[in-house]
C-alpha cells in the first residue's frame, strides 16, 4: 500500500526558504516573474496537508505526553491560511506593478505569511511565541521599507512596545510551563483542568492576554499598531492588518483551548469582552475623527479586529463561528479598502481635504470600493453583513443584548465614516485642473486586479456564506463552551 | 453639549465642514452610549444596587463633561509617553481583574 506523505509542514517552510532566496536577488525584471510564480504557488499551498496532528522528527506520543512540536491541520486552520495566502498573492501581485519593487520586500513578506502560518497552525506555545515575535519584526520592516521619516519613527515606537509585549508573553509562556510542565497546549490543557490553579498560572493567563494585545492590535496597543498601518504603503497596510487578525485569531483560540470552561477563567473571559468592546468603540471613535484615508482605515482596522475578539471571546461555538467568519471576511474587505486606498492615493494623495471629483474619472474602482465599504458597514446582500449577524446572535445567546446593540451602534459609525469618506474622495466636486491631473496620472492595473478579486469574494461570501461557516463549525464545537449570563 | 461650540472645536482641530463635523458627533454619541451600555451590562452582571446607582452617577458626570471627543483623542495620541501610561494602566487593571479569581 502507498503511503501519501503530508506535505503539511510545507506551508511554513516553502515560503521561508523562498524569503531567504529572494532576499538575495536585486534585478526587478526577475523579482517581478519570481514573485508572480509565487503568488500563484501560495494559493495552492493549504491544499498540501493532511487533515490531523504532524508531529516533527516523528516524536509522536512518549509516556502519555506530546514529545517535540506538533501542527495541528483542520478544515477551519486550512480556510483561515487560504485566505491569508490568498490576500498575499494580491499583495504580492499588487507589488508587481510598483516602480521600485525589490527582493527585500518579497522577502518579508513572504516571512510574515510562514510565521502567521506558524502560529495558526502550532500545538506549541513555544513555537508560536517564536514565530510571533517573527511576525513583529516582518510588520516593522514592511513599514520601514515605505521609507519615510515618520514610518522610521512609527516602527520604532511599535518595536518599543514589541519588546515589552514580547517579554511580558515569553515570561508568561515560561510561568505556564514551570507551573505545568509542558510546552504543548493538548498536554498543557489536560493538566490545567486536573490540577488547582496557582498564582503562577494566573500570571501566565495575564501575560499571554497581554500578548494578545499587542500582536492583535486591542488596546491599549491599539493607537501603536493604527499608527504602523498608516505609515506602510496602504497595500502592504492591507499585508499587516491580516497578519494582526490571524495573530488574534490563533492566539485567542489557544486562550479558549488551555483555558475554557475551568472556573478561574471567567473573570478573563469577562476581561477579554470588554478588551474587544474597547477595541470595537476606540477604534470606530478615532476614525471618524480623521481627515487622512489611510488613517481613517487603520482605525476602522483596529474596531474590526474588537469585532472579530467580541465573536471569540463569548465562547460560545456559535461565537467562535462568528469570530473566525468575521476575521475571514475582515481580511477580504479591509484588504479591498487598503487597495482602493493604494488607488487613490495613485492618483493624487490619501489626505481627504485634498482629494474630491473622483467618480467619472474611474467609475469601476469607485464601485468596487463602494462595495467593500458597504461590507465592513455591515449592509446585505455582502459578507461582512452575514458576520456581523451572527455575532449579534451570538451575543443575543448567551444573553448580552448590551454588547449586540454596541456591536450595531459600531456599525452605524462605521457607515457614516465610510460613507464621509467616500463623499469626499469621490463625489465632493472638485476644479478642472484637478480633473486634468488626475487623467496624467495612471493607476497600476495590478491593483483593480486584486481589488476586482476581493470585491467578487466580498460579494461571494454575502450570498454563499455557508462556503466558510460549514468548514468552522466543527473546530469551533470542539472548543466552544456553551453558558449564558 | 452645544452644536455651535462643537462646530468650533472642530474648525480648530482641522474638520471644519459639515460632514465631518457630523462624524464629529457620531463619534461622541457612539462614545455616550458605549458608556450607557457597559453601565447597563456592568450592573446586571454583579446584580449591585450601589453599583447601579455609581453607573448612573458617571454617566451623569459624563453629560457635563461633553463634548469628551476632544479629550478622547487626546489621550489615543501616539506620544510613546502617553502609550506606555495607558499600557501600564490596562496592564495593572488586567491583573487585578485576573487574579480577582482567587
Amino acid at each position: 500500500m502507498v503511503k501519501i506523505m503530508n506535505l503539511l509542514p510545507l506551508i511554513v517552510v516553502y515560503p521561508l526558504i523562498m524569503a531567504i532566496i529572494f532576499n538575495y536577488i536585486y534585478k526587478s525584471k526577475v523579482i517581478r516573474i519570481l514573485a508572480l510564480l509565487m503568488a500563484l504557488s501560495l494559493i495552492i499551498l493549504p491544499f498540501l496537508g493532511s487533515y490531523g496532528t504532524y508531529f516533527f522528527g516523528a516524536h509522536g506520543m512518549e509516556s502519555g505526553l506530546i514529545s517535540g512540536i506538533a501542527y495541528i491541520f483542520n478544515p477551519a486552520k486550512q480556510i483561515i491560511i487560504f485566505t491569508l495566502m490568498l490576500i498575499g498573492s494580491l499583495v504580492l501581485i499588487t507589488g508587481i506593478g510598483e516602480k521600485r519593487v525589490n527582493g527585500l520586500f518579497v522577502s518579508l513578506l513572504l516571512m510574515g505569511l510562514a510565521s502567521v502560518s506558524a502560529v495558526v497552525l502550532a500545538d506549541d506555545l513555544f513555537n508560536i511565541y517564536v514565530f510571533y515575535e517573527i511576525v513583529a519584526i516582518v510588520q516593522t520592516g514592511l513599514v520601514i521599507a515605505s521609507g519615510t521619516e515618520k514610518a522610521y519613527k512609527s516602527a520604532f515606537r511599535y518595536m518599543i512596545m514589541g519588546n515589552m509585549a514580547g517579554s511580558l508573553l515569553l515570561l508568561g509562556i515560561a510561568f505556564l510551563l514551570s507551573a505545568t510542565g509542558t510546552l504543548n497546549i493538548s498536554d498543557m490543557h489536560n493538566y490545567l483542568a486536573n490540577n488547582p490553579a496557582t498564582p503562577t498560572i494566573y500570571g501566565g493567563l495575564l501575560m499571554l492576554i497581554i500578548g494578545l494585545c499587542y500582536g492583535s492590535g486591542l488596546p491599549p496597543f491599539h493607537t501603536v499598531k493604527a499608527d504602523i498601518y498608516a505609515r506602510a504603503k496602504p497595500f502592504v497596510a492591507s499585508m499587516l492588518q491580516t497578519y494582526s487578525k490571524a495573530i488574534l485569531v490563533a492566539i485567542m483560540l489557544v486562550i479558549l483551548k488551555l483555558f475554557g470552561g475551568l472556573s478561574y477563567f471567567n473573570t478573563a473571559h469577562g476581561a477579554l469582552i470588554a478588551l474587544s468592546i474597547f477595541g470595537m468603540v476606540f477604534g470606530v471613535v478615532m476614525a471618524l475623527l480623521q481627515s487622512d484615508y489611510k488613517k481613517l482605515l487603520s482605525y476602522h482596522a483596529i474596531s474590526q479586529v474588537g469585532y472579530v475578539a467580541a465573536g471569540l471571546a463569548i465562547g460560545t461555538p456559535l461565537g467562535i463561528v462568528a469570530g473566525i467568519f468575521h476575521a475571514i471576511n475582515n481580511f477580504i474587505y479591509k484588504s479591498a479598502l487598503f487597495l482602493g486606498a493604494h488607488i487613490v492615493s495613485q492618483k493624487k494623495s490619501s489626505n481627504l481635504a485634498k482629494l474630491g471629483g473622483l467618480l467619472p474619472i474611474m467609475p469601476t474602482v469607485a464601485f468596487m470600493i463602494l462595495c467593500a465599504k458597504l461590507a465592513i458597514s455591515g449592509v446585505p446582500p455582502f459578507n461582512g453583513f452575514q458576520s456581523k449577524l451572527l455575532l449579534a446572535e451570538a451575543a443575543m445567546n448567551v444573553n448580552m443584548p448590551e454588547l449586540a446593540i454596541i456591536m450595531i451602534l459600531v456599525s452605524v459609525g462605521t457607515f457614516v465614516s465610510m460613507m464621509k469618506a467616500f463623499y469626499l474622495i469621490f463625489l465632493k466636486p472638485c476644479s478642472e485642473e484637478q480633473i486634468k491631473e488626475y487623467k496624467t496620472t495612471k493607476v497600476s492595473k495590478y491593483s483593480i486586479f486584486s481589488l476586482a478579486v476581493l470585491t467578487i469574494l466580498c460579494i461571494l461570501l454575502g450570498i454563499y456564506p455557508d462556503i466558510v461557516i460549514n468548514q468552522i463549525t466543527p473546530y469551533a464545537n470542539e472548543i466552544g463552551r456553551i453558558w449564558t449570563l | 453639549m452645544e452644536y455651535d461650540k462643537f462646530q468650533k472645536q472642530m474648525e480648530k482641530e482641522k474638520h471644519g465642514d459639515g460632514i465631518s463635523v457630523g462624524a464629529g458627533l457620531t463619534g461622541e454619541l457612539t462614545l455616550y452610549s458605549f458608556l450607557v451600555m457597559s453601565v447597563l451590562l456592568l450592573s446586571r452582571v454583579f446584580s449591585d444596587i450601589l453599583f447601579a446607582v455609581i453607573g448612573i452617577s458617571i454617566i451623569g458626570i459624563a453629560i457635563s463633561f461633553m463634548p469628551m471627543l476632544f479629550k478622547f483623542n487626546r489621550e489615543n495620541s501616539n506620544h510613546i509617553n502617553m502609550q506606555l501610561f495607558w499600557v501600564s494602566v490596562f496592564v495593572g487593571i488586567l491583573s487585578v481583574v485576573i487574579y480577582f479569581a482567587k
